[in-house]
């Protein structure tokens, strides 16, 4: 069974390539700026193609000073990764912070199936700074899987629902999910760690949690320490599993998302993960750019095939 | 924070527990029946509790209970129910199996596969639950939803049915059955959920169809033969989320199938599993309603709701925790935001003085246009009242009292330029709902709507929180909640159109526009509280349906040609639910029907309830 390792870049002297996304978001090349660039072998961006939106420009001419090679399509962009994946490990860094969760599912999912061509895997997450949040309840377009291959497995011993769910900004978004999902028990993971106005504003705009019932378990985790995230993620996972279905919806950080789909991905299928589509992506008017805070979130593994 | 989710979750419950727990409707005396029945209603409205309460394990939990409602016998009941509850994977939506699935023959091969046995798998949990309850009957006594069986009758019948299930090896026990077919439906979710779904398609390619109602009817062959089980009861759950093929079957077969087998299963109130063309061609070969199947909707009526059912449950959970019936009652309806003396409150009832409300009317001055109205009609005469005959009470009061009972609680007097005027006031203050009998309204009578408030009310009272302060806060706590959940259903847009608006804008539309009628400075005897749209546009149905079927609104069931389902939302009177109305603010009556010829535009309005805003007033 595949597992991962703590580890850290240093102690592996592989070629690296960054996989990030080219968004509107300034902080969407935050990461790229704050590193050497001689340091990656390679950088593969994957464009969202948004001219004229917020910071998009000034980031594409960024990404184009960098040298990094800009791909439109992901499966192309993965597809270019495997290539370079002969004769020698690599060590890979993924930004996080402006890939949509069913982007990073499939870049993932891409290095699980890869893994023996990885050394080192490197999560990077840049939260931004603090903007007020929307009262606002966006329209959804779907509810499902982020993949299918995050669509869950049928066990004779779980009949009930387990949803383990990254809180955010999403305005009123869990209680949706909970009233659609029905699950017996809820595990909400609330971020902290960077500006506390943060936290107050993400308490209100989930309704204090009032919502949960004495059953269900609300938990903190610092943005500045994602193993712990991770740890914490995955006992949840480990001890559910033995009793009830596991759903993971992953709103609120986008390092929530990346350490959900990476357990998802190791206990494969046994796990789902879930996503609300929703279309204000496609609406400019409705996004609004997002300044870096200055921190940079990182968690560092290395695929191996035995337990911790 | 409580533990108020875990009674009224079915989902979640076994059937012994839900057969412990459940207050009983009305309507459960025909579900229990021997006959093809719909099962109608929104989320939370307790479809699934009446469908686990009949599997041999809940009739064996309700024949424990003490007292059951009259009709309810479950001794009596002569044939044996199969619970089928809905497959995991149809929940969210199976849109992007055609992404991992392009070829559509292949698709349907698997979702068929996939629905097949999973049907398969849940009759033999319902045969194993059966030989359990079984073993708690002397044979003489056996009822026919439970199950005697040896090991060589269990050996027989697991060997017939894998050969009709055409299962890879031969099982010998239900347990190898169930365990074969879950193997076997792994192997087909492996087709969408694999990390090489190439090779799983090849695999599931070499799986024979099945056909779900051959094997209903074959199986019942085998249990007549072997275990002597004559009549069944297959109950298929959340069939709303069940692929449209999938439930077209199920509904055809209604109205001919096998005289041994009948068919239960539950949908929200709209249904799109038909399009125009498909219904047009089935008009007259398709099962009809109180012929072919009993639909049976289990959401509060349209206008003159019966809240007997309500009450029970609020009476339930008030036993649950421990309070006295009647304590809550009176702790409610002790509201001080109540004016004084409008409202009479018995043991099983609540009057509306409509006198007092009248005379209130005129003391405060505020609502002059209703004023005006009472003095033209003379109705602030007593003497005057007391002489109208019952047609002119029924004309002049009983259906203007409640309008200008209403309005009484949201006019406010302000002064401009040394003038005393009148306007709408905030309605951040849910006076007007406060009252026990109201409770049962705006909770539309769902069993779970009922939970939040009851309990948080209960918590309140022990707490020693005012009455009035507590169910204004509880009021905003659940109106935020229920719009939180209408907001974030999942609305597929139209090919090409990029969704702007989910369907609490719609419902909010709509509210709006109803709020300027009875809200008018003019007051109107006759306001329209409901709406009709002729010839909506897509987009807008798709948020009409959603909103209905969220409960966000409520359908008159008189308006469908199919016995309370509705095909199309086209012509149908839709109120604004009582879960909601508080935002606009909407009375808890109906009134006239507004038709509405496309979705209507946001109307701006002086302040409104901001959500989150609720624990601010009166606390």
């Amino acid at each position: 069974m595949t597992d991962i390792r703590f580890t850290s870049l240093s102690k592996f002297d592989c070629p690296r390539l960054l996989i990030c996304a080219l968004g509107y978001e300034d902080r969407s090349t935050f990461f790229l700026k704050s590193e050497e660039r001689e340091d990656f072998e390679a950088i593969l961006a994957f464009d969202y193609c948004s001219t004229g939106l917020h910071s998009y420009d000034a980031n594409r001419d960024y990404v184009e000073h960098c040298g990094a090679r800009r791909i439109g399509d992901l499966a192309e962009l993965l597809r270019v990764a495997g290539e370079l994946f002969v004769e020698t490990k690599w060590n890979v860094s993924v930004d996080l912070t402006s890939l949509d969760r069913r982007k990073m599912a499939e870049v993932i999912k891409f290095l699980f199936l890869n893994r023996n061509s990885i050394s080192c895997v490197d999560f990077v997450y840049c939260p931004s700074e603090y903007s007020e949040p929307r009262f606002k309840l966006e329209s959804v377009s779907s509810f499902g899987p982020v993949l299918p291959a995050f669509a869950g497995d049928i066990a004779e011993t779980r009949r009930k629902l387990a949803l383990l769910v990254g809180v955010g900004y999403e305005f009123n978004r869990i209680i949706g999910a909970i009233e659609a999902l029905e699950p017996d028990k809820v595990y909400a993971f609330k971020p902290i760690g960077t500006d506390r106005r943060f936290e107050s504003k993400i308490d209100e705009n989930n309704l204090d949690f009032e919502f949960l019932t004495t059953n269900d378990v609300l938990r903190e985790y610092d943005l500045n320490f994602p193993k712990q995230l991770y740890l914490m993620t995955r006992r949840a996972v480990e001890l559910e599993l033995s009793k009830r279905s596991v759903l993971i919806l992953p709103l609120g950080p986008k390092i929530f998302a990346g350490v959900s789909i990476l357990i998802a991905m190791l206990r494969h299928p046994s796990v789902m993960v879930w996503r609300h589509s929703t279309t204000s992506s496609s609406r400019p008017e409705s996004t609004r750019d997002a300044i870096a805070s200055g921190v940079v979130s990182r968690f560092q593994f290395e695929f191996s095939e035995d337990f911790i | 924070m409580d533990d108020y989710n875990q009674v009224y979750n079915a989902r979640n419950l076994t059937p012994e527990e839900i057969a412990q727990h459940i207050v009983i409707p009305s309507v459960a005396s025909d579900v229990f029946k021997f006959r093809n029945t719909i099962l109608l209603g929104p989320r939370g409205v307790g479809k699934t509790t009446l469908m686990k309460a009949l599997t041999a394990r809940g009739l064996f939990a309700l024949t424990k209970r003490e007292r059951l409602p009259r009709g309810i016998k479950p001794m009596s009941i002569d044939f044996m129910p199969v619970y089928i509850p809905a497959d995991t994977l149809w929940k969210g939506s199976v849109e992007y199996f055609s992404e991992v699935i392009p070829d559509e023959t292949d698709r349907d091969h698997i979702l068929s596969g996939l629905f097949v046995n999973h049907c398969l798998r849940e009759i033999v949990i319902a045969m194993e639950g059966a030989c359990e309850v079984g073993e708690h009957f002397r044979d003489e006594e056996l009822p026919s939803w439970a199950l005697k069986i040896d090991e060589v009758q269990e050996e027989k019948i697991a060997r017939l049915c894998s050969h009709s299930w055409k299962l890879d090896r031969t099982q010998t026990s239900f347990l190898g059955l169930k365990l074969a077919v879950l193997d076997r439906i792994n192997t087909f979710r492996s087709a969408i959920n694999g990390l090489d779904t190439s090779n799983a398609l090849v695999r599931v390619r070499e799986f024979e169809p099945l056909d779900i109602m051959v094997l209903l009817k074959a199986f019942a062959d085998v249990m007549e033969s072997f275990a002597g089980i004559k009549k069944w009861a297959f109950s298929f759950d959340e069939m709303e989320i069940a692929p449209k093929r999938i439930v077209s079957l199920i509904y055809e077969n209604l109205r001919s199938f096998d005289q041994r087998i009948v068919l239960k299963f539950s949908l929200y109130p709209h249904v799109d599993f038909y399009n125009y063309l498909e219904r047009a061609q089935t008009a007259n070969a398709g099962p009809v309603p109180d012929q072919d199947y009993k639909p049976i909707s289990l959401a509060l009526k349209f206008s003159n709701p019966d809240t007997d059912f309500a009450n029970k449950l609020i009476a339930s959970e008030c036993q649950r925790r421990g309070v006295q019936f009647h304590v809550f009652r009176n702790y409610l309806n002790d509201s001080k935001a109540i004016k004084k003396g409008t409202r009479e409150f018995g043991d099983n009832s609540t009057t509306r003085n409509f006198r007092k409300i009248f005379k209130t009317v005129s003391r405060e001055k505020v609502d002059q246009s209703a004023l005006e109205y009472l003095k033209r009609k003379d109705l602030l005469d007593s003497d005057n009242v007391e002489s109208l005959s019952e047609n002119q009470r029924a004309a002049q009061i009983r259906k203007v009292a409640p309008i200008i009972e209403f309005r009484s609680y949201y006019f406010a007097h302000f002064e401009r330029d040394g003038q005393s005027m009148t306007r709408r006031s905030s309605v951040k203050s849910f006076s007007y709902y406060h009252g026990f009998e109201q409770l049962a309204l705006i909770t539309e009578g769902n069993p779970r709507a009922i939970q939040h408030y009851v309990n948080e009310l209960i918590d309140s009272l022990n707490a020693g929180v005012p009455s009035n302060v507590a169910q204004n806060r509880s009021v905003g706590r659940n109106l935020d909640r229920f719009r939180a959940l209408v907001a974030t259903q999942a609305i597929k847009p139209e090919p090409h159109a990029v969704l702007t608006e989910n369907a609490l804008d719609l419902v909010d539309s709509i509210g709006e526009i109803l709020v300027q009628g009875v809200l008018a400075a003019k007051f109107s005897t006759q306001p329209s509280l409901s709406v009709k749209f002729r010839s909506p546009r897509p987009e807008t149905k798709r948020l009409l349906a959603t909103a209905i079927n969220a409960g966000a609104l409520v359908p008159d069931a008189d308006d469908s040609q199919h016995g309370k389902i509705l095909f199309d939302v086209e012509g149908v009177r839709l109120r604004v639910s009582y879960r909601l109305v508080q935002f606009f603010p909407l009375p808890t009556i109906t009134g006239q029907v507004r038709v509405l010829s496309t979705k209507p535009s946001k109307v701006i309005q002086p302040p409104q309830p901001d959500l989150l805003g609720w624990a601010l007033e009166n606390d």
